[in-house]
């Protein structure tokens, strides 16, 4: 048995009723082998191999993403990694200029409603932390963000962007018709600060297939109104009554009740 | 006598009196590390750490009881795996005492903190290779044998190499016999034993968890 095993990443894969589990996770055994458990299945690899298995993987994401005039190395590679499953439906991309102002950035929140927000970049943590509000940033970092933006890469990127100019140090990336930010957020906040939002700005722009909407952040007040039809619309009283009393009494359903219609009201303030 | 420590007789004595009583209860016992501190520097806070043979537990158990000594369970929220067993704390308060017996050698993962055992054949030779002296801690490891524990104990446990720890592994490191010093490695660290041995012997051993992470010639 080695100790020293570290977790790279892991995910879930669809499960299946021959293979059990829904597993998948790369794991360093460090001076051992690197792992790859999918389901039931265990994969060792030496440190190069991984590599090499990698750079396949990587390899094969640009030669898709060439088929649609795309230079993947445009790209942050942990961002093409989180949109990997999107390349087959994507069908263009294209440089468009577009009014920092214009753009919104998507914004986390607790409740559970609604996840997101979109928000003008100046709302944004980004913003807020170039402006002197880093305990604030790094909260919200801790809640929503991935560990490895912290304050010193902000700053890093900040010098980078002063020095090099953007989109040298990375491109700002938005989907389709909708106005938010992909990948870039903390680029197009330095840029803000730095020139204002009537800057106008080259974005590259990702355009899918029209039968296929699964790229869409999808508008939480559409979703609401959605929940809120299927669930206290039409069904009403009748709905709460049958689904939460079955369960757990009715004096605590109407207080579940309440309580999740206090949650959705607090989301359109 | 180390600065700082005290010297209570009735401390002291009840843990020359606790090892004579393991040294009865259970034949095949070792103090696995840190002797600079017994037993003017132990205390609740800093406490003596034995591994025993699994059949000794129950009496051990009772043994330490009847010496006045208090039983808590080791971390219960932690998870064991591969049949990783607990640790045993006996505590007495009063002479500010504290026993931590293991019965077999666990080292703690690096990746959620897990206990997972160490290769059986390190904890076989723990037992084998012992060396009985004339110290109130009776048994000790064998210099290998410690060398490969504190690595392990600093690297997965401590996830630091403190200056303390780094001393005495390469003060113990002229002792040992480097085939049966990189057997013990290897059934530990695999293919950092190599460079681990190396740091001890280039008397670097403070950068063997750094090194470590860092390793990638697998």
């Amino acid at each position: 048995m080695n100790p020293g095993v570290l977790k790279l990443c892991c995910g879930k894969v669809r499960p299946s009723p021959d293979l059990l589990s829904e597993t998948l996770q790369i794991e360093d055994n460090i001076g051992e082998s690197i792992h790859i458990h999918l389901r039931n299945l265990r994969l060792d690899f030496t440190v190069r191999d991984f590599l090499a298995l990698e750079g396949t993987f990587h390899r094969a994401l640009l030669r898709l993403l060439e088929r649609i005039g795309l230079n993947g190395r445009l790209l942050d590679k942990s961002f093409l990694c989180n949109v990997a499953y999107l390349v087959p439906k994507m069908v263009r991309i294209q440089e468009q200029k577009v009014r920092l102002g214009d753009l919104r950035i998507v914004f986390g929140t607790e409740n559970p409603y609604r996840r997101w927000r979109f928000k003008p970049i100046p709302e944004s943590a980004v913003f807020r932390a170039l402006q002197g509000e880093e305990v604030f940033y790094q909260d919200y970092m801790n809640r929503f963000g991935a560990t490895r933006h912290t304050l010193e890469n902000l700053r890093d990127l900040e010098k980078n962007i002063a020095d090099k100019g953007y989109p040298a140090v990375g491109w700002i990336v938005t989907f389709g018709d909708e106005p938010c930010i992909r990948d870039g957020q903390h680029r197009a906040a330095i840029l803000y600060r730095l020139y204002g939002g009537d800057l106008e700005i080259p974005v590259l722009n990702v355009q899918f297939a029209p039968s296929f909407q699964g790229w869409r952040m999808v508008d939480p007040k559409d979703s609401f109104g959605r929940l809120a039809v299927r669930r206290y619309g039409s069904e009403g009283i009748r709905y709460v009554y049958r689904v939460f009393t079955r369960r757990i009494g009715l004096r605590t359903a109407f207080r579940r009740f309440f309580k999740e219609m206090a949650l959705m009201c607090e989301s359109f303030r | 006598m180390p600065k700082g420590c005290r010297m209570t007789k009735g401390h002291d004595g009840l843990i020359v009196e606790t090892f004579a009583t393991l040294k009865a209860c259970a034949p095949r016992f070792v103090t696995l590390r840190n002797f600079d501190l017994i037993p003017y520097g132990c205390s609740c806070s800093a406490d003596i750490d034995v591994l025993v043979e699994p059949s000794a537990i129950s009496a051990v158990k009772a043994a330490l009881i009847s010496l006045g000594y208090r039983y808590h369970p080791g971390d219960q929220s932690s998870l064991y795996l591969y049949n990783a067993k607990p640790h045993h704390h006996f505590m007495n308060q009063e002479m500010d005492v504290q026993f931590d017996i293991v019965q077999m050698l666990c080292y703690r993962s690096l990746d959620e903190g897990q206990f997972i055992p160490a290769n059986e054949k390190l904890q076989s030779w723990m037992f084998e290779r012992r060396i009985q002296v004339e110290k109130p801690w009776v048994y000790q490891p064998s210099a290998e044998d410690e060398v490969v524990h504190l690595c392990g104990h600093a690297i997965f446990d401590k996830r630091f190499v403190s200056n303390r720890y780094a001393a005495r592994m390469e003060y113990l490191v002229g002792q040992c016999s480097r085939e049966k010093l990189l057997e013990g490695l290897t059934l530990l660290l695999f293919r950092f034993s190599g460079q681990a041995l190396r740091l001890l012997l280039e008397r670097q051993a403070e950068q063997m968890y750094q090194r470590y992470l860092t390793f990638s010639d697998y």
